[in-house]
């Protein structure tokens, strides 16, 4: 643990130093990020100068919903970004060797190779934004509630995580799968706001269990802000104790995170290393 | 230190058609074919060796160093580096190996090499002296002084070349495989790398395996040569029996006072094939098939009809060893 921290602080460094030479590139990218993230968050405020609440969510209690989504979402974005490049070509042309021959985990190293500072300005609008509707909703946060917060926010990295190595994965089979991690990625635009607007069955489910993005960020806030009878709806069955929430959640992380080594390793395996 | 046994790796191509039609028809189709990149291949390399692992292109070279490197998993056989199975443990074995893809840099295209560096040397946890010594070293040998402040994507092939041969060397490793690491380079620059491979393999006793279609780094640096065609062993050896086993033809040269445009194939009784004869003026140069004629003979009859000043007697070139590798002539 104390090696892995070595060199992620050694690649950190490094990335600091890079970020200071390409500061207008970074420039761009936190702006665009900034602007695609106003926008949205305008369309919200468009909505709601219409209508009071949709499917029982008061405004605020959306803006919890997006925020916090985007709290998990900027986060990945920051530390997890480099993962795109195995689906996106580093198979296809082979340069995917080089991790094999360094002594560290391959994972880790791909991922220690790039910290996404774009990410940061999603990170901390989405964090302004669910602090704010926090305070409008007059939310308190018991101890109990704080810790729950933090699974919550762990096991969501961990999902996303999972998602995307899967996704990454399919590569070693079809040599490149950056479309199939976009799409796959772009669903959770779904669970930035609560599942219970949508009437479709299929897609609640599907965004709990298949593709749980909504594990990330619909049931955490669901948690504060809804009882059992209308989480259990989305569900799909009923339950009695809040802590089963956070059971659920855990349950499901592990599943997705077993499965997502299980693949990668299966992957590895087959990997054939074009290229000269 | 390295030993191959029966190493196999296979391939599965999926059968493609030509066409827009042939292209749909690919997407139902199943039929695929198996294709041997390496094939039942046995070797074993002792420490301080430096081997020359040579073929054509597609012949199975990159095949098996990334097998022996822990890149890619053997269909069957096994291959063991310094007593591990790297494709099992990866890691282990990737602490004790050096790689150099001459086609691909390891370093990081952003960094600086001095940065670069100061990464792996916490990838591969030296110890801030052994760097220190071992980065001195290749500094001087390697002559990184130069560019060792500037960005890698801003460097020339060459100095990409020799700063990607420190990288692999910074953990002083007890194996190190290059996979063409003189490919496009200048003159100047392939002999440092090839001083550098000898010295590193003097100073450390490093094995060294590397891949090459240079005449010239086989022939300065390696003091062993395994030749492998379509997957297989064909040759495993010294130079010097290279040179014996495949070069068939030897030449003589005779420095002759008149010329006479004898027959000679005739005068020898030979087909043209096994004897090739070129006369100008005051020389005369025979190539011949080294199993069909004897040097004894040859020379006896010349003198006979020439008026001869001088001989001289050529030893196979590598170039022609290896021309005859590599246009399969050999394979049968």
């Amino acid at each position: 643990m104390k090696r892995f921290l070595l060199i992620y602080l050694a690649f950190f460094k490094q990335q600091l130093k890079c970020l200071m030479e390409y500061k207008i590139d970074f420039l761009m990218g936190t702006i665009a990020l900034g602007i695609q993230q106003i926008s949205t968050f305008l369309i919200l405020l468009a909505v709601f100068t219409q209508i009071n609440a949709i499917a029982s969510y008061s405004f605020n209690e959306i803006l919890l919903f997006y925020g916090y989504s985007q709290i998990v979402r900027g986060i990945d974005h920051i530390y997890n970004d480099n993962i795109w490049s195995v689906g996106w070509g580093k198979i296809q042309d082979g340069s995917f060797s080089l991790y094999l021959t360094r002594p560290i985990n391959i994972v880790s190293h791909i991922i220690m190779e790039k910290i996404q500072f774009d990410g940061i300005g999603e990170f901390l609008l989405g964090l302004i934004i669910f602090i704010y509707a926090k305070l409008q909703l007059n939310l308190v946060f018991s101890l109990g509630d704080h810790l729950a917060f933090f699974i919550f926010l762990i096991t969501g990295l961990a999902i996303y995580f999972a998602i995307k190595l899967i996704c990454a994965s399919i590569a070693f089979w079809t040599v490149s799968s950056g479309e199939l991690m976009t799409v796959t990625y772009e669903i959770n635009s779904f669970s930035k706001y609560p599942l219970d607007i949508y009437k479709n069955v299929v897609l609640k489910s599907l965004l709990i269990y298949f593709l749980p993005f909504g594990v990330v960020s619909y049931i955490p806030m669901a948690y504060f802000l809804r009882d059992n009878q209308s989480i259990g709806k989305v569900l799909g069955f009923s339950y009695t104790s809040n802590n089963f929430l956070i059971m659920l959640t855990l349950i499901i992380t592990i599943i997705f995170t077993i499965i997502s080594q299980f693949i990668w390793k299966l992957g590895l395996k087959k990997y054939n290393a074009s290229g000269t | 230190m390295i030993t191959v046994e029966n190493l196999t790796r296979e391939f599965k191509t999926y059968k493609k058609y030509e066409g827009f039609k042939g292209a749909i028809k690919s997407l139902f189709s199943n039929e695929y074919t198996i294709k041997k990149a390496v094939d039942s291949v046995n070797f074993t390399i002792n420490q301080g060796e430096i081997v020359g692992y040579i073929g054509v292109n597609g012949a199975g070279k990159s095949t098996t160093i990334k097998m022996m490197t822990g890149i890619l998993v053997p269909t069957s056989g096994k291959c063991q580096v310094n007593g591990i199975v790297p494709y099992e443990h990866r890691q282990e074995n990737a602490k004790n190996i050096g790689v150099v893809f001459g086609q691909r840099t390891q370093l990081w295209w952003d960094l600086p090499l001095s940065e670069s560096f100061g990464i792996l040397k916490q990838i591969y946890e030296i110890p801030q002296e052994k760097f220190n010594e071992n980065l001195a070293y290749l500094k001087e040998l390697l002559g990184l002084d130069e560019f060792f402040t500037t960005p890698v994507r801003n460097l020339s092939l060459g100095q990409k070349m020799r700063a990607d041969f420190a990288a692999s060397m910074l953990h002083e490793p007890k194996v190190l495989f290059l996979d063409e690491p003189t490919i496009g380079l200048d003159i100047v620059v392939k002999e440092k790398i090839r001083k550098a491979i000898k010295d590193i393999n003097k100073k450390n006793k490093t094995t060294i395996i590397l891949t090459t279609h240079d005449l010239d780094d086989i022939e300065e640096v390696c003091n062993r040569i395994i030749v492998i065609d379509g997957g297989k062993k064909i040759f495993d050896g010294g130079i010097k029996d290279l040179k014996k086993n495949f070069a068939k033809y030897r030449s003589i040269k005779f420095d002759i006072r008149h010329n006479k445009y004898e027959n000679i194939n005739k005068l020898l009784e030979v087909e043209e094939a096994d004897l090739i004869v070129k006369e100008e003026e005051n020389e005369l140069e025979l190539k011949f098939h080294k199993d069909k004629l004897k040097i004894a003979d040859i020379i006896s009859k010349i003198v006979n009809i020439y008026e001869v000043r001088d001989i001289t007697i050529e030893e196979p070139q590598m170039e022609d060893v290896v021309k005859e590798i590599y246009s399969g002539k050999i394979r049968n």
